[in-house]
Parts: C-alpha cells; structure tokens; sequence
C-alpha cells in the first residue's frame, strides 16, 4: 500500500492536467485551425489545453503556496485493489482470446478466493455457478454477443 | 387539455403489459443498487444497459428511470438501518433515521421515507408534466448561440454546486471536455487522437468511462474496508408511524418536494444538494432544533422527499433540452441515444410516446415502490448478508459484460479499467467526478453550437450575448446562482464535507 499526503496527490494531479494541457495544445497546434468564421478540428483541442493549462497552473501555485506540514494521509491501495485491477486487466487481455466463460470463470475464482480468503471450494462452487448463471442469463436469454472462445 | 391527452396516452402506453413488467424489473433492481453500498443509480442503470438492447426505446427508458428514482428510495433503507448511505443523496438521512432506529423507531423512519419519497415523486412528475411542453416549444425557436451559452452556463454553475471546490471541478470538467474531442471531429469528419484506429472514430465509450469512475472505482474504494454490516430488522407491524410522527413529517415534506423540485434543474450534484439544504432548512424552522441529530423525525421526511423530488425536475433538462443534470441522467441520455431517441425539444415532437410513457411510467413506478418498500423491507435487509467477497466479483463480471455487449470492443474493458483507477485517484485526492462525466456527454454538442454560431455569425463573437433567449438564459442563470448562494448559506458545502 501507498501513502502520500492529499496536499502530494494534488500536486500530483495538478502536474498530469499540466502534461494534459501541454498535449492537447501541441496537438491542437498540428491539426488545421480553420478560420474565425469556421474554426477547424484543431480548435477546440487547443482551446481547451490552454483553459486546462490555465487552471492546472492555478491549482499547482494553490497548493505549492499550502505548507507541507498537517496534510491529510491518503493511503492509496491494497491487496485486495491490486488482484481487483489486476484482474481486469486479465479481462482486456483475455476476454476475447480465451472466450467469456474461461475468462471471467478464472476472473471470478480468484478475486473470489482473494477476497473471502478462505478455502477454495466455496469460490470454486460461486464461480462455477455465476459463470454458468451469466452465461444462461445473458447468452441464452437475452442473446447478448459474448465471445465464447473454443465453446 | 392538450397535456392531458397526452398523459391519457402515456399511461396507455405505460400501462402495457410488458412496460409495466420493465418498470417494475427497474423499480426493484433500482432499490437493490440502492441498498447495496458501492452500487448507486448511474451503476445500477450501466449494468442493466445490455438488457435494454432488445427492448423498445419506450420500454427500455421506463425501465432505466425506474432504476433511477428506485435507487433513491433503496438507499434511505442502509441509510436508517445500519447508518451506511446506499448511495450519496442518502448521506444526511443517515443522522437522524439511524438515531430513530437506535431508538426503535425505524419501521415509522422507513415509513415516512417511503411516503415522503412517493409524494416527492409524484408531485415531481406533475411538475415535469406541466412545465415540460411549453419549454420544449420555447426551446425549438432557439439557435447555437443561445444553446451553447445554455451548456456553457450549465458547467460553469456545475463549478460551482459541487462538493469539489470550483478551480478541482473546472479542471474535471476540462479533462471531460478533452476526451470528449476523441473521434471524428463533427463537422468535418476530421480523426481526432484516433491514431489510425477505426474503433476510436465514433470517441471513447461513454458507458465504459461512467462504469469505470462510478461502478469500478467504487468497489476498489470499498475493498479497501470490507466490514460486515449488522442492520437493525424492524418488522412489518412496527412501519406505522405515530400521531405526532405524521403531524411533524407532514410539513417537512410538503418542504421537501419544493426544495427538490427546485434544485433537481440545477446541473450538478442537486439530488445530493436538495438533501442538505431540506435538513438545513428543517433545522431552522424547527420548534426543536436541538432534537436534530438525535431522532428528529423532520429529518428524514426532508431530505427523503427532496431527493426524490429531484427526479422528476431533474428529467426537465434532459428531456426538454437535452442537458443530463446529474450524472445517472447522463447515462440515461446515453441509452435514449444508443435506442435512436435524441432527447431534446424535438423528443415531444418525435417520440411522444416515450415521452408521456416515461411520464405516466413514473406516476406508477413511484407506487410500485412504496409497495415494494413497505412491506419488503424485512426481505430488502436480507441483501445486506450478501458477504461482499462474492458481491464485488459479481458486481465486477457484470461490469464487463455490460462494457463489452455495447460495442463488442475489447478497448472498452481498458477504458474502464483506466476510469476505474482514474476515478480511484481523483476521489482519494477530493475531485468530484461528476462534472467529468456530464462534460464528456456535452462535449461534442458544446463545440457543434459553438462553431455553428460562428459560421452563422461569421466570425461575430457578439453573437453570444445576443437575442432574447440568451438574456433569459442569464436571468435564468442568475436565478439558479441565488439557489447557490441559498445553499451556501444554509451551509451546504461544509456540512457534506462533513458526512
């Protein structure tokens, strides 16, 4: 688990909007503006980094003139938020490659597992019937296109 | 008369088998995402997103409002019983509902709830019903410049109601604004921050970012202290309040309806606000303002009526402009879309069906729900146990399958990973996350008036302070900028930064 104060995370923050604005502008600079009667695609993109630069600057300046001392803790993360995202992620690699079933099957074990920290059979027996309960929900009764990998 | 022939053809269409069976499958899983702490309306309306793809657009939308205004009565339940809000307009019900219940008065708390909730409800419809139409009509003669200043001025006062202080929020509305831009720009059919990548034409998914900031960066907040809940069980017999309960409850409510039909226009956060200032508002008017905090009856008829006040008004912008007000009428306004609805002044021109079915469907949606919260409640409490090991996972596989039936894109299960953590973060350091997703649905419209207005004007920036309905959207402007000030003073902010 991560700590940082709330007064870090916020300049933190204020920074990426910065690197945000920064992109947006140099992007916006490259796509063609068009004129004042008909702005171009490049307008808004730009418009919008340089309010964004504006009030990332504002919000950094803020919280920089803050003192350091008697900000908040933020405690960011934990195992159970590391195996939640991590599976996910599995999701976007996985769902299409191994199919629905295997994926989110494997997905619902192991946060089920991670989570309850107990034995294995009551995960195994929740996501066997979740999985199988979904399936028949979603696939079967409401005919939503899931990719069913080599089922 | 003209309205009342409408509305006679609302519940016609209401009243149909199937769309009350939509509505009342939307009422029940709108109070089970109420109840169920990490789930609230804008998740709860996502997840059954998928469900709604075979359905007509009439039934779909009744079934998703239903999930709408049932949530906002789930969430008073967790609220009195184990003092944990099902969801955040239920934040200030938590005072005093679960002094009542500590005190063995929570069968009449969730009583008055349930009712003042229906009476917030329905007067709320009423409201809708009424000033709907002659809006829409007004709205039609409006051109870009009067429409981009009307979406302008609704993100400006967004920087201003939410619970982030307004520098936070405009950079989260900025942020909205700047994903808004990915996709074919829509004028020239430029490829904007698409990268040669075909499924980034039509922008990022909007049901994959709400489901992420929302739904997943709830859950992952909640991980973080999975406490088993012990709610307090009252029975069916103990639900009736007492003489002086009713006698006290009575004018609170009637207080409440206004304040919610009032503040559920304002973009924002209003159905969470309208709580505040009803409790604030409760609170001074009381011959006993010392017993709030302690079991004051007044606040929970209050605020339980407010927020569901807020319902029916908050439809106004939606329907009648085409403006989400709070977050879970954004993902309304999503699934109109995705059915072929374009709300906005045309809806009643286009689809009166829709339209009158969603309003008769909310008359009768808000019945179903004092049944289901009456007599249920026992049952309701049941779904407390569900340990949350196997909830979140649940909750989690849905997510996915909501995210990916939209577009059968597995780039969509990162971007709501990426939400997901994003919306983590950005809660962790006090941005709201509320003004990001509205500023995302405006976006494209925003810069469509903009450049429309100029080309109109040919470059005439003047254009924008210019013509009768702009001046009444300022007058309008500064009208809802008293509403702030009047929750600022009854202490809105500090009080829910206090919750």
């Amino acid at each position: 688990m991560l700590a940082s104060t709330k007064r870090q995370g916020e300049i933190g923050t204020a920074l990426v909007l910065l690197g945000t604005a920064f992109f947006l502008i140099t992007s916006g600079a490259r796509m063609p503006s068009g004129t004042v009667a008909l702005p171009g695609p490049g307008f808004m993109p730009l418009a919008i980094g340089i309010f964004m630069a504006a009030v990332a600057g504002g919000l950094l300046i803020g919280k920089l003139k803050t003192p350091r001392g008697g900000s908040e803790i933020v405690n960011i993360g934990s195992r159970h938020f590391l195996v939640a995202a991590a599976g996910l992620a599995w999701t976007g690699l996985f769902f299409e490659r191994l199919g629905f079933l295997i994926c989110m099957g494997m997905f619902l074990l192991i946060l089920s597992k991670e989570f309850s920290q107990g034995g294995w059979l009551k995960p195994i027996l929740f996501s066997v019937v979740s999985i199988l309960g979904a399936y028949w929900f979603f696939v079967r009764i409401l005919g939503v296109q899931l990719p069913l990998g080599p089922f | 008369m003209e309205s009342l022939q409408f509305l006679i053809d609302g519940f016609a269409v209401a009243c149909q088998p199937f769309n009350l069976l939509y509505c009342f499958i939307g009422v029940l899983w709108g109070t089970v995402v109420g109840i169920l702490p990490g789930l609230g309306p804008l998740a709860g309306m996502t997840l059954l997103l998928p469900l709604t793809f075979k359905l007509d657009p009439a039934a779909a939308i009744i079934m998703l409002a239903g999930i709408f205004y049932g949530a906002m009565y789930g969430g008073s339940l967790t609220s009195i019983l184990v003092r944990i809000p099902g969801e955040a307009a239920s934040v200030i019900t938590c005072i005093d509902g679960y002094e009542m219940a500590r005190k063995g008065r929570a069968g009449p708390a969730l009583a008055i709830a349930a009712i003042g909730s229906w009476v917030g409800g329905v007067v709320s419809v009423v409201g809708l019903m009424f000033f709907a139409p002659p809006m829409a009509e007004a709205m039609l003669k409006i051109g870009p410049p009067a429409e981009f200043v009307l979406m302008l001025l609704a993100l400006i006062v967004m920087s201003f109601v939410s619970s982030a202080p307004p520098l936070k929020t405009m950079a989260m509305i900025l942020l909205g604004l700047a994903i808004a831009t990915v996709g074919m720009d829509p004028i020239t059919g430029f490829a904007r921050f698409t990268y040669g990548n075909l499924r980034l034409a039509d922008g990022l998914s909007f049901v994959a970012i709400a489901l992420g900031l929302f739904g997943v960066s709830e859950i992952l907040l909640n991980l973080e202290d999975v406490t088993e809940m012990k709610a307090i069980r009252p029975t069916f017999r103990s639900l009736l309040p007492s003489k002086a309960e009713w006698k006290a409850s009575a004018p609170a409510i009637g207080r409440g309806t206004v304040i919610g039909f009032l503040f559920g226009m304002v973009p924002g956060v209003s159905h969470i606000i309208s709580t505040f200032v009803s409790y604030a508002v409760e609170r001074r008017v009381s011959k006993h303002p010392e017993q709030f905090g302690k079991g004051a009856v007044e606040g929970v008829a209050g605020p339980e009526t407010a927020n569901n006040a807020t319902t029916g008004s908050a439809m106004i912008p939606l329907l009648v402009l085409g403006i989400p007000a709070i977050p879970a009428t954004a993902v309304l306004l999503s699934a109109m879309l995705i059915h072929g609805v374009q709300p906005g002044p045309q809806l009643l021109l286009d689809h009166p069906d829709v339209f009158w079915g969603l309003i008769a469907s909310m008359v009768i949606g808000n019945a179903f729900l004092v049944v289901l919260n009456l007599p249920m409640v026992p049952l309701f409490v049941n779904i407390l146990r569900v340990p949350y090991p196997y909830l979140a996972p649940t909750i989690l596989l849905i997510s996915v399958i909501g995210v990916y039936s939209v577009n059968a894109n597995p780039l969509d299960l990162w971007l709501m990973l990426v939400g997901g953590l994003g919306g983590y973060l950005l809660r962790k350091f006090g941005f709201d996350v509320a003004p990001l997703l509205l500023s995302i649905v405006l976006g494209d419209r925003i810069e469509m008036a903009f450049r429309r207005s100029l080309t109109i004007s040919d470059g005439y920036y003047g254009i924008f302070l210019e013509g009768p309905a702009v001046k009444v959207l300022l007058i309008s402007a500064v009208f809802i900028g008293l509403l702030i000030v009047l929750a600022r003073l009854l202490g809105y902010r500090r009080e829910s930064s206090g919750a």
